[in-house]
């Protein structure tokens, strides 16, 4: 899914094993005893099969446009500084996290000696440049923020890269998440690498073999740099039908793991523990979230929603009993099973975090402040305010079945306060299309939204691109930006473009905070749930982790072991 | 003769032509398409996005695009895939075969069991057999496809564990005939018992709208034997409404591989169709729609041709006599 | 096995009979047991479904987050669902909009399909071939495409007939989907109808090409027509459960016997009865409208052989 991309975070989660209540299986445990717990001698040798409901276009990230891709391509292709399994940066090619300079403009970085890529060739700081360049090139896919403010990355020796910023770039430590080696190919023939499909990395695996449609399999890399590993012979990754005979593979023992199970998964997982099936997790940093409209959907991408406001939503106390009415913990409780966190703020973990209190839960409150809002209740159990009946459409992606199941409790819930929610659901690409497409979000047709989203490990282009008033999605602006809201706050916007213009943690925390802490004033949008990057997993597989960095499950794959 | 074959192939193009322009128009409105992948990362940038709408050449109006997809298809360049950036003929060829030997297998398998039990069922009308035969029919009938279908994987694969739900070989093991049978037996099955079902339908019908007719007393009064007679002049007879219908299925078939496929992860056009649509691969989709049609172009002309060989009286593309 | 009191083709239609057709039919179709059966259980169903809140006593959308996946029991027939309402309260309600979608999308491809087929097939030449044209263009356009269109489209008019998730627009779209069929079928029996002599009969006296089609044509092709509308009221229901995929089905809280199934594909080893009971009521539906079909199609027929029943 798209919007997966967004992961954020730096919490982590774990590999959590499956609190059976009935199975004897184990007790809920911490990341850290579960590994211990495993025997302690890895076993050399053996297959495994993953399984993936999507299937990988391309390995290379200048191209990749998927997480699955992402996550794939990882297998083979690693970067400076990568995202472990607990959201933290962590070097990975770099001898450690890179060192900035006083005025945020150099970032030096060291390299492990003595790498060498899959195809024998040595790993040196003219790679990194290569990569950069790569990036920035015509046919290059892949995102430049970040790259587009360097100016130039010296080689002082082969394993020393240092790198130059024309401005201050806050998010440094997320670049160099790969490397592509010089000897990828032409950037001027990108479209026809072999390396595409067959990439050239550093990493523990290699492509072995690809049947489009049905399966890739990777071999060990000989030149990888840690002696002995991979553990396995042979890694296949399988092209799955659907996640749901996804979920029947793994009980049956036919796949060893499988990516991107949801939350709706966890009866299923529960009923398979005793089988051996588990998950693991990454806390992403995301929140399941409505977004309300404050502009006139009838008015086509207004600039000014208050010139054309939302004839129930723009008033702030309609937002707030709205919020008030929703039963979170309720949610979470029975629909998530209890396994994630009530929504309570914008950067709910990671590095920034800020936490908020949680929201109230008082229907009373909230039909008093409807009351006082001017809203009366009518003959037929919905409010009503000269003339207009309070029902809004609610509009998520359609055939996602924990959204569905969401919707339909706040419809039940929002009874209580006179709101008649109507759901209107819609295939994921409208709800997802950009300006050019007549993207309902893009152009402002909507009431309320329901959908996940949030920063990715570092809150700088997330808050950015979702609160700051420059990114209103306007004829002007040729639809850029994903304040879909239309919200405008002076305070916000100050706060964000300061914490972008430097790159000292604490500070920039303390200005993203009072941004989390006026959201939940304004409220733009009600943080529902918080959302978890879910593998399946079988516990015979050791050393199976999620990361919500883009390599997801097959962090730390050099070491997967299958016990006997 | 001649004549015909040169009006219909003509026709053909022109309708290929046709269903090119509408489908390219319908293809480009589709919301987001291959854009949609950028358009939830906040760390792709306004410039980021130009560039790759220039790239996948989004950025000229419809009507240019498609007069230089149509040029280029001309000299025999079908492009790059967006996705997998491999040449659209090569995407396909991987996938064709495996289409055309699901879908093959399972047409033999559903006409040797429709026609027979057709067959058998019109000839003894409201016996026992009929009864069972078109209960089980009716039943095969009711059954919602992909529930079937998942069914199927769940009883014969995960509990039982007698065949492999997904796939077309045993990862791990080299290729070899039995393994892939074994692989084509649960989704032949499904498409042979829901498809076998309306056809056996079909057959029976037919059958005894042919029984009652002149000719076949004219035949019995010959002295033909009854098997004789069924087979030469009921049979021969009840099979035209059916050519019809089986030329006609011959592109649905291709539709229900994209059920099939989907369901039991099938590496054929189907699946390829499904997903490289829902990602907006331009290219692909065009060329699968291209191929799709020219095989449905065929398969309708096909159907009115055999029309004329087993029943000589009707004479294709003549206004009716005065 | 032949019936010397067998009617020739087209007899029944051109001479005087000493029953009233109308009472041969009757005669016919109440002489088909499975027909009797498969009314009684259709029409038992129809009538659960108009008086559904006299059958229960629970709400529709009345949901229990505390009572979740409750397999069946006294209190809840069909056990209760993802979000604690009655399964089986939802199982009848369901029926409103699959039935009517199902009736009204047959109904939009009978038409289309029966009058493109009958001209096609009779009048033959550019007619004939342009209408192929057509058919070949519906069959070659991917649905999908055009049905995201539509779910785009259609919210755009914002038209409360047309809105997407109400019934009308389904209907039509499942319809003009399905027509295909069932005018080369027609075709191929008026192909064949015309070169009939009762109908070159009728051609001779001077009968209007209008009045042949309707009064001679039309009820000697009615058999494949009958097989396809059951074929097609079973596929419209459960197409109807594929869209809701694409947004363009009945929106939830709405329950539809598709969109209930295809909901429940996360839970089909754990609450099984979430798929088992609108499956069935699907399966048992589309299965007495197969066996009403074939009644009908028997006891229409002019050249059925009568009175040898089994």
């Amino acid at each position: 899914m798209i919007w997966r991309r967004t992961f954020l975070s730096l919490i982590l989660l774990t590999a959590v094993v499956m609190s059976a209540c009935a199975a004897p299986a184990a007790p809920a445990a911490a990341p850290a005893t579960d590994q211990t717990a495993a025997p302690s001698e890895p076993v050399r040798g053996g297959a495994v099969v993953v399984g993936t409901p999507q299937e990988p276009g391309v390995l290379n990230p200048l191209l990749a446009s998927s997480s699955i891709e992402d996550a794939i391509s990882s297998l083979t292709i690693e970067g400076l500084v990568q995202v472990d399994d607990q959201g933290n940066y962590v070097p990975v090619l770099a001898e450690a996290l890179p060192t900035i300079s006083e005025d945020g403009l150099l970032a030096t970085y060291k390299l492990k000696p003595d790498i060498k890529f899959s195809n024998g060739d040595p790993f040196t700081c003219a790679d990194v440049q290569f990569t950069v360049e790569a990036i920035l090139s015509d046919l290059s896919g892949a995102s430049t923020s970040g790259y587009n403010r360097i100016d130039a990355v010296e080689c002082p020796d082969d394993l020393t890269v240092e790198v130059y910023f024309s401005e201050v770039y806050a998010p440094y430590l997320r670049l160099f998440s790969y490397i592509i080696p010089r000897g990828a190919g032409d950037l001027t023939a990108l479209d026809a690498w072999d390396f595409n499909r067959n990439p050239i990395g550093t990493g523990a695996w290699i492509v072995k073999e690809w049947v489009a449609g049905d399966y890739i399999e990777f071999m060990p890399n000989p030149n990888y740099r840690e002696a002995g590993k991979p553990y396995l012979d042979s890694l296949i990754v399988k092209i799955l039908p659907s996640r749901e005979v996804g979920m029947q593979l793994l009980g049956s023992g036919e796949i060893k793991a499988l990516w991107d199970i949801t939350e709706a998964d966890f009866p299923a997982l529960e009923s398979m523990a005793a089988q051996g099936v588990s998950y693991a997790g990454a806390q992403t940093g995301e929140n399941e979230l409505l977004l309300f409209n404050f502009a006139d959907p009838a008015v086509d991408a207004p600039a000014d929603a208050s010139a054309n406001p939302h004839p129930i939503l723009n008033d702030v106390r309609v937002r707030e009993a709205i919020q008030l009415a929703i039963d979170k913990q309720e949610i979470v409780d029975t629909l998530l099973y209890g396994n994630v966190n009530v929504g309570t703020t914008v950067i709910p973990n990671g590095t920034f975090a800020c936490p908020q209190p949680p929201s109230e839960f008082n229907v009373e409150k909230a039909n008093a402040l409807l009351d006082t809002a001017g809203w009366t209740l009518g003959a037929d159990g919905i409010r009503e305010k000269d003339g207009v009946k309070m029902e809004l459409k609610i509009t998520t992606t359609s055939g996602n079945l924990l959204r569905e199941q969401t919707e339909q409790v706040l419809v039940e819930m929002l009874k209580a306060i006179g709101l008649n929610l109507i759901i209107e659901n819609v295939p994921s690409d409208v709800l997802f299309a950009g300006w050019d497409s007549n993207g309902m979000r893009k152009h402002g047709q909507f009431d309320i939204l329901l959908y996940t989203t949030g920063p990715f490990l570092d809150p700088d282009s997330h808050l950015y691109q979702n609160y700051h008033s420059n990114n209103i999605p306007t004829a002007e602006n040729e639809g850029a930006g994903s304040n879909y809201s239309r919200y405008v706050n002076a305070d916000v916007d100050a706060w964000i473009d300061e914490a972008a213009s430097i790159t000292d943690v604490e500070q920039r925390r303390a200005l993203y905070c009072q941004v989390a802490a006026q959201i939940n004033q304004d409220l733009p949008r009600v943080f529902l749930y918080e959302r978890l990057l879910l593998s399946g997993y079988r516990t015979e597989l050791q050393n199976f982790k999620v990361s919500p960095g883009p390599s997801d499950f097959t962090w730390g794959a050099a070491d997967w072991w299958l016990a006997q | 003769m001649l004549e015909y074959l040169i009006r219909r192939l003509l026709q053909g193009t022109i309708t290929l032509v046709a269903i090119s322009i509408i489908v390219f128009g319908l293809a480009s409105a589709y919301p987001g398409g291959i854009m949609n992948a950028y358009e939830e990362n906040p760390d792709v940038t306004a410039e980021d996005y130009a560039r790759l709408r220039a790239k996948y050449g989004l950025d000229e109006p419809v009507p240019m695009r498609y007069v230089r997809w149509l040029g280029s298809v001309l000299t025999g360049d079908w492009g790059n895939s967006f996705v997998s950036r491999r040449p659209v003929l090569q995407e396909i060829g991987d996938r064709l075969g495996n289409t055309l030997l699901l879908m093959g297998t399972a047409l033999i398998v559903t006409l040797l069991i429709a026609i027979p039990l057709g067959v058998i069922s019109a000839l003894r009308q409201y016996s026992m057999v009929d009864t069972a035969l078109t209960a089980l029919a009716f039943a095969g009938n009711s059954l919602p496809v992909f529930w079937f279908g998942l069914l199927l994987i769940m009883v014969f694969s995960v509990w039982l564990g007698w065949f492999p739900g997904s796939g077309m070989t045993t990862l791990g093991k080299p290729f070899s005939i039995p393994d892939l049978l074994w692989h084509m037996v649960l989704p032949v099955t499904m498409l042979a018992l829901v498809t076998a079902a309306g056809y056996m339908r079909y057959m029976r019908s037919a059958m005894l709208d042919v029984i009652g007719q002149d000719y076949m007393r004219t035949a019995r009064s010959k002295g033909l034997t009854e098997t004789q007679v069924n087979v030469r002049h009921g049979l021969r007879n009840a099979l035209i409404p059916l050519v019809t219908l089986l030329a006609f299925e011959i592109p649905l078939l291709f539709g229900g591989a994209l059920y099939t496929e989907t369901i039991f992860a099938w590496p054929g056009m189907g699946r390829l169709f499904y997903e490289r649509a829902v990602k907006g691969d331009m290219p692909v989709v065009m060329a699968c729609v291209i191929i799709f049609s020219a095989l449905t172009i065929l398969a309708m002309f096909l159907a009115d041709l055999a029309y004329t060989v087993l029943d000589p009286r009707i004479q294709l593309g003549k206004r009716k006599a005065a | 096995m032949t019936n010397p009191t067998l009617a020739l083709p087209g007899a029944a239609l051109l001479q005087p009979k000493p029953q009233s057709p109308s009472r041969i039919f009757w005669r016919r179709f109440t002489a088909n047991w499975r027909a009797i059966v498969a009314a009684v259980v259709l029409g038992l169903i129809v009538l659960a479904v108009i008086f559904a809140p006299l059958l229960t006593p629970y709400e529709r959308d009345a949901q229990n987050l505390r009572n979740r996946f409750q397999p069946p029991s006294a209190a809840h027939w069909m056990g209760t669902d993802d979000l604690g309402r009655d399964l089986f309260t939802r199982v009848l309600y369901a029926g409103r909009a699959s039935l009517t979608v199902g009736g009204l999308s047959v109904l939009v491809s009978l038409i289309v399909g029966v009058t493109i087929g009958l001209v096609s097939g009779y009048f033959g030449g550019w007619v004939d071939s342009s209408l192929g044209r057509v058919t070949e263009i519906f069959l070659s356009v991917p649905r999908l495409f055009v049905l995201i269109l539509l779910t785009v489209y259609l919210r755009l008019l914002d038209t409360p007939w047309a809105q997407p998730g109400t019934i009308g627009p389904i209907a039509v779209v499942i319809g003009l989907f399905a027509w295909m069929g069932m005018a080369r079928l027609v075709r191929a029996s008026t192909l064949e109808m015309r070169e009939r002599e009762f109908v070159t009969a009728a051609y001779g006296v001077g009968a209007s090409s209008g009045r042949i089609l309707l009064t001679h044509i039309l009820p000697n092709v009615a058999s494949p027509i009958i097989v396809a509308v059951s074929l097609g009221l079973a596929a419209a229901i459960l197409t109807e459960s594929g869209l809701s995929y694409l947004g363009l089905g009945v929106q939830l809280p709405t329950p539809t016997w598709g969109n209930m199934l295809s909901q429940t594909q996360t839970y089909l080893t754990t609450a099984p009865w979430l798929a088992l009971f609108p499956g069935l009521m699907i399966f048992i539906v589309v299965l007495c409208i197969n066996y009403l079909g074939d009644a009908l199609r028997d006891a229409l027929d002019p050249r059925t052989i009568v009175g040898k029943k089994g």
